[in-house]
């Protein structure tokens, strides 16, 4: 498993897909920046710009990144027509899905940490108040706690979508709703069972202030989602050969 | 140009994308409908908050998004099956096709503001509700839909003129659409900084807030006296927007038929 895992991260240094989730998490930190100028007379220090930039990442771009980052990567086999020699080496479609989901993992602390990076030059370029080594230590944690535990949320989608050939940008713009409403959870008392948002309180967001705060129930739903996932992955099938095997012999049937 | 509109649709069928826009416009009214049940939308209760969260909140995300993942469908359409040349041939002129493929994304964004009315009635009747004033809500769900299609046409500029991948288009969709909902949402034009004005009024969808804020908005509300001056009137509000359309649509037939030709 773990050698597929690895053979995905080989791959994945050849898709420019990964650029594009480079450039999210930098459209992410610019527009954080962009909110503090317009936001008039308020002070803006480590703590509070970097919890900033990660309300903006889970709640506007990184669910649906992510899912599109595993998506294509799945959906990658099928265009290049490459699936019929990993299928015959023999290595099973649930082997490979859960080696691409283990290698997606990887990337989404990759991505946190290249987050936490531009979070940290725009920090300092702009020279807001409030440095510390603890507080940066603590802002690279909470950005690869919370990418991690959104990506635990959205991984029911990107297998579901993962299985069947050309679905995985009906799964990227789910993914964006799914993101997009956890700051309406969130903001109604929901945010320790909604999926998405669980992570706020796990990271321990603001100190707790602005979020419901049950560290408890917030993990049982990330072991929730993690175990659906599991099953999903246990029973999961490439549902795109059967499809086109049924529909060939037919089209000839009427050539003929 | 009636049956190159059909041609079209015949095309998108294919991807099953009609079906998707319908879906997409049905998301968002359940999570709304459980937040006006939980009673949480302000002076607002029943069907009037469930309408009014859908085109104030949802309709403004989903509907920029939606079209443009539809406008690079049907743009790289083209390209990718190489058919581009078999239209000349008939002849169909590249200005006409792109056209069609623009009045595609307009017929959408018209379906999609119907279905986000329908959702918003059946989330009304479940919150309890009576369905009232249905003609004023239709207008302005119409509308709403026709403003924020117009709208997407600038990013429609870059997915036609930069001509990448599925994936760019849709990502440069995405940064878009949260650029101009945040400029809206974040109340940026009301800003001191002159700056900041000047991006926000350029900007499609603070326009059509602060026409939308002059319907929704109550006067009971505290925040109106806040929000007050800054409300728009449809015709100015149509006439910016759709001049910002106008010009986008101009720009893209011309990069589609320089391109092509």
């Amino acid at each position: 498993m773990l050698k597929i895992a690895k053979t995905e991260i080989s791959k994945l240094k050849r898709y420019s897909v990964i650029w594009i989730g480079v450039a999210t998490m930098l459209t992410v930190v610019l527009l954080t920046r962009f909110m503090a100028t317009a936001s008039d007379g308020a002070v803006h220090t480590l703590e509070n710009f970097s919890d900033s930039v990660i309300w903006n990442n889970f709640s506007l771009i990184f669910p649906a990144t992510i899912t599109m980052i595993a998506g294509y990567i799945i959906e990658r086999e099928r265009v290049d027509d490459t699936l019929k020699n990993i299928l015959a080496i023999p290595i099973t479609f649930r082997k490979l899905l859960a080696g691409k989901l283990i290698a997606v993992g990887g990337l989404a602390v990759l991505l946190a940490v290249i987050e936490f990076v531009f979070t940290m030059s725009v920090f300092f370029i702009s020279r807001f108040p409030g440095f510390s080594f603890t507080g940066m230590m603590t802002a690279l944690f909470k950005m690869i706690g919370m990418n991690l535990f959104v990506y635990v949320a959205v991984l029911p989608i990107i297998i579901f979508t993962g299985q069947r050939a050309g679905s995985f940008m009906a799964g990227v713009g789910f993914s964006f709703f799914y993101g997009f409403i956890g700051t309406f959870a969130s903001g109604h008392g929901l945010g320790s069972i909604y999926p998405i948002t669980v992570g706020l309180s796990l990271i321990n967001y603001q100190n707790g202030e602005t979020t419901a705060c049950n560290k408890v129930l917030s993990t049982g739903i990330l072991f929730l989602m993690f175990a659906i996932s599991n099953a999903m992955v246990l029973f999961s099938k490439n549902k795109v050969p059967s499809a086109k095997a049924n529909k060939k012999p037919a089209k000839n049937k009427r050539k003929n | 140009m009636l049956k190159l509109i059909q041609c079209e649709f015949w095309k998108l069928k294919r991807k099953h994308f009609v079906s998707f826009v319908i879906f997409a416009a049905l998301l968002f009214p359940i999570p709304f409908t459980a937040l006006v049940l939980a009673g949480n939308v302000g002076s607002f209760t029943g069907f009037d908050a469930v309408f009014g969260l859908l085109v104030t909140l949802g309709e403004p995300v989903m509907l920029p998004i939606v079209l443009g993942i539809v406008s690079a469908m049907l743009f790289f359409m083209e390209r990718d099956n190489d058919t581009l040349k078999n239209l000349h041939t008939i002849p169909v002129s590249p200005a006409k096709i792109a056209s069609a493929k623009i009045a595609v994304l307009f017929i959408l964004g018209f379906i999609y503001s119907l279905a986000t009315l329908l959702s918003s009635m059946v989330g009304g009747m479940i919150a309890g509700s009576e369905l009232v004033n249905i003609g004023e809500k239709i207008g302005i769900s119409i509308i709403t839909g026709l403003l924020y299609t117009a709208s997407t046409l600038p990013v429609v500029i870059m997915i036609v003129g930069l001509n990448r991948s599925y994936i760019f288009s849709i990502i440069l969709t995405f940064f878009y659409t949260m650029f101009d909902y945040m400029l809206a949402y974040g109340g940026q034009f009301a800003s001191k900084e002159p700056a900041m004005k000047l991006i926000s009024n350029i900007f499609p969808a603070p326009t059509i807030y602060r026409w939308q804020a002059a319907q929704f908005v109550s006067p009971d509300s505290p925040a109106y006296s806040i929000i007050e001056p800054y409300f728009l009137p449809l015709w100015i509000t149509a006439i910016a927007v759709f001049t910002i359309g106008a010009i986008s649509y101009i720009v893209i037939v011309k990069i589609y038929s320089k391109r092509e030709s």
